[in-house]
């Protein structure tokens, strides 16, 4: 890492608080959050080796709780000036962590990040830690809670470790597209005239169309599978089939009441149906809504004219199109399946002056001087339809069109 | 497998947008770079105007324009060009779906010249800034630096000179067939200037007045040799900012002007020559090839490109710009010149030396 690379990590911390520097924090929350899915799945796996399949949802949403110390410890890493405040501060953070989340073992991973991030600080070129920065090739890790899982006869670890692994890719997805973005706003940003709104407006939306379209795909199939893989050890030493996947209706978060029912317990009260589907609808209509109206803006972003940065943006309109397809169609062929008035007659007014002409005429020439090349100077009828379908506004009529055919 | 299956479908997707980046990205998208105006003095401000149309339904977050040209045009942000040889002026645009952007810059006119784009660069990126895409777009515009009036309080003396000389010389050769009016009869006038009508009238002897038509015409011979030391450029610019303030006031006098050089044309690369030039109509387009021309090292000398005495027939006043003040120079221009009135104007920086020109050769010392 260059000298640059570490002036901005150790300034990092002081444009946090700057208005200039939301994708900083954007990019620094995205970092902390795909941590965060790592230990929390590390933690719930945990747990499941010594406790019951009923408590892996609490403990996984508990050991979603490393974010705060996670981004605590990199506020003190870069905030504090001394090393010995750092070293408390740590100690504190360590206690914290054992207070979130119930146990003096949580102390542990914070202490060996703590420990790190202290490193990293002392180093003179210091580096972007991978603490802060979703990597692709760690999604790998929550194979291993996956597979866990399916020793353990855990199908909620196993959904948990799927989401987490699904949610930890979208960070990274979202992580890379901002970071690429900032980048080149970054290196660009002495540049003058640089249209960086405009830029991040129409990269942050494509970007964010991409994170939603994912997560739409991935999180809803994800949390609606009842599919569980199991893999039986004992199975194996017996030389049958060592893996299957049985599917199953229902899992260990599922249907409480029915287990209510049969542990011969009064089923807690529940809401009807028919309120949840109400809240649907309504969370339905109002995405649908939000959608429209988010679409109607893109419109008229895309449609207007407007002054930005010294830059004049125009939307080219019918007229302005019309302009530029003319452009464009110059020295063009007319379409072969146009039939329109004009084209016939400009179609019999070329067909006249090949068949007159003896030698090719010239591209450049004027309609008078092909006709006065091939001959045809006295046809005033066919020059005077030509010119006036070729460059009058109003073009030729079907009459006109059909007399210089009886002619 | 569903969820193999939707990744595979997310990563088609992204795939096919890199293909439709790929394959569209240039589809409907125009470039066009103009000089606002056709020309403008040194040291004066212009403008230059980018234009940009995307007229397809892919949108381009970025894309980057570079074009290169002399170094004699400063833009005035800086930070979007690089000066090395030339100047390289790069800008970055945000076009949306059927977009067009038009966008204006001011730069400084630093040096006389002759400027020209031909042609512009283009990279884009996809969405999601992933990809670059490269091409190039031919461009044609150009633009004239005009060399910057000289001084006119300097310029009075040699100016008073010229125009001094061919006044007189209107009294010597006057043109029998015009008529410029009356005057009384001297002991000197011959009896045949003698306006006998009007004599007769008057009851006193009257003379015809004649006009001259002789091309009272000046000769101005440019030397531009040298060229990269920073000396021989500040006076090579003085001779032609001199020569252009000379002809500019001489031709609105009405005095018709050749100009020759041993420098070359930009737009022909042959040495300059500009004969006949005359009428206030034509400053313009002589300022324009003053911005044309061109010093350079290893140049002709400057007597190759003195015209024959045959082809201009009628007497002239010669001017002779050059910062050099060779021996061989002054002898050559006083013999060329005999028994005409000339000028040598001589641009220096801090101290001239004492120096006699030959012949009729009147020498003129100009501070830059």
């Amino acid at each position: 890492m260059t000298g640059e690379g570490a002036r901005s990590v150790g300034s990092k911390i002081k444009r946090l608080c700057s208005v200039n520097s939301l994708r900083e924090v954007l990019l620094l929350l995205l970092g902390w959050c795909a941590t965060a899915l790592l230990l929390a799945v590390g933690f719930a796996c945990i747990w499941r080796l010594f406790g019951t399949e009923q408590e892996v949802t609490g403990h996984f949403l508990r050991g979603l709780l490393f974010f705060l110390p996670l981004s605590l410890s990199y506020l003190a890493a870069y905030g504090l000036r001394r090393l010995w405040q750092y070293l408390l501060c740590s100690l504190v953070l360590c206690g914290l962590c054992w207070v979130l989340l119930g146990t003096p073992f949580a102390m542990l991973p914070l202490a060996l990040f703590s420990f790190l991030r202290g490193r990293n600080r002392l180093e003179e070129e210091p580096q972007e830690s991978v603490l802060d920065t979703p990597a692709l090739p760690l999604t790998f890790f929550f194979v291993l809670p996956f597979l866990c899982s399916a020793v353990m006869d855990s199908p909620v670890l196993q959904k948990l470790s799927l989401v987490a692994a699904a949610l930890y890719f979208l960070c990274w997805a979202a992580y890379r597209g901002i970071s690429r973005i900032h980048g080149y706003l970054l290196l660009n940003r002495d540049m003058a005239g640089l249209p960086a709104k405009r830029i991040l407006r129409m990269s942050g939306m494509a970007l964010a169309a991409v994170v939603l379209v994912a997560a739409g795909l991935l999180l809803p199939a994800l949390l609606s599978h009842n599919g569980f893989l199991k893999i039986d050890p004992q199975a194996q030493q017996d030389g049958t089939a060592a893996v299957w996947v049985p599917q199953r209706q229902e899992d260990g978060m599922g249907n409480m009441a029915d287990m209510q029912k049969l542990l011969g317990e009064e089923p807690a009260f529940q809401i009807p149906a028919w309120i949840g589907y109400v809240f649907s609808m309504a969370l339905y209509l109002g995405l649908a809504a939000g959608g429209l109206y988010l679409l109607y803006r893109l419109i008229l972003y895309f449609r207007g004219s407007f002054r930005d940065n010294g830059d004049l943006v125009q939307y080219l309109g019918a007229e302005e199109q019309a302009v530029e397809v003319r452009e464009r169609q110059k020295g063009e062929r007319l379409p072969r399946l146009d039939f329109s008035p004009n084209a016939v007659v400009r179609r019999r007014y070329r067909r006249a002056v090949l068949r007159a002409a003896k030698k090719k005429p010239e591209r450049w020439a004027s309609p008078s001087e092909l006709e006065e090349a091939a001959g045809l100077s006295g046809q005033k009828a066919l020059h005077d339809c030509y010119e006036k379908a070729r460059y009058s506004e109003e073009g030729c009529t079907q009459e006109e069109s059909r007399s210089l055919k009886r002619r | 497998m569903t969820i193999l299956l939707l990744l595979l479908l997310l990563l088609a997707l992204y795939l096919l947008q890199k293909l439709l980046y790929r394959r569209f990205w240039h589809h409907g998208l125009r470039t066009e770079v103009r000089f606002t105006g056709e020309y403008a003095q040194e040291e004066q401000e212009a403008e230059l105007t980018e234009t940009i149309v995307n007229d397809k339904l892919l949108p381009l977050p970025v894309l980057e324009i570079d074009f290169h040209m002399d170094k004699g045009l400063r833009f005035r942000d800086e930070e979007n060009a690089s000066v090395s040889d030339r100047s390289y002026r790069r800008d970055v645009f945000a076009l949306g779906v059927r977009q067009r952007i038009v966008r204006t810059l001011r730069f400084r006119c630093v040096r006389r010249g002759y400027y020209r784009i031909d042609e512009t660069g283009l990279c884009a990126r996809d969405l999601l800034l992933t990809d670059k895409y490269f091409s190039s777009q031919p461009q044609s515009t150009e633009f004239y630096v005009l060399p910057k009036p000289a001084e006119t309080g300097r310029l009075s003396i040699p100016f008073s000179h010229i125009m001094g000389s061919l006044l007189s010389r209107k009294k010597v050769y006057d043109d029998p067939f015009t008529f410029a009016g009356l005057r009384e009869y001297a002991r000197t006038d011959s009896m045949k200037e003698i306006n006998w009508k009007a004599t007769a009238r008057t009851g006193a002897l009257l003379v015809n007045m004649r006009e001259s038509t002789l091309s009272q015409k000046v000769v101005v011979l440019l030397d531009m040799e040298g060229l990269g030391v920073q000396s021989a450029d500040l006076l090579n610019e003085a001779v032609v900012r001199v020569a252009c303030s000379i002809c500019e006031r001489l031709l609105r006098e009405g005095v018709p002007v050749d100009v020759l050089s041993n420098g070359t044309d930009v737009l022909t690369g042959k040495p300059m020559k500009a004969l006949g030039v005359a009428g206030a109509g034509s400053v313009l387009p002589l300022k324009k090839q003053f911005a044309c021309l061109q010093a350079g090292n290893g140049l002709p000398a400057v007597w190759d490109c003195f015209p024959e005495k045959q082809r201009t027939g009628l007497p002239a006043f010669y001017l002779l710009l050059s910062r050099s003040t060779g021996e061989e120079l002054v002898r050559r221009f006083s013999a060329f010149v005999g028994k005409d009135e000339a000028m040598h104007i001589i641009p220096f920086r801090q101290e001239h030396p004492e120096k006699q020109a030959g012949g009729n050769v009147k020498l003129y010392w100009y501070e830059a």
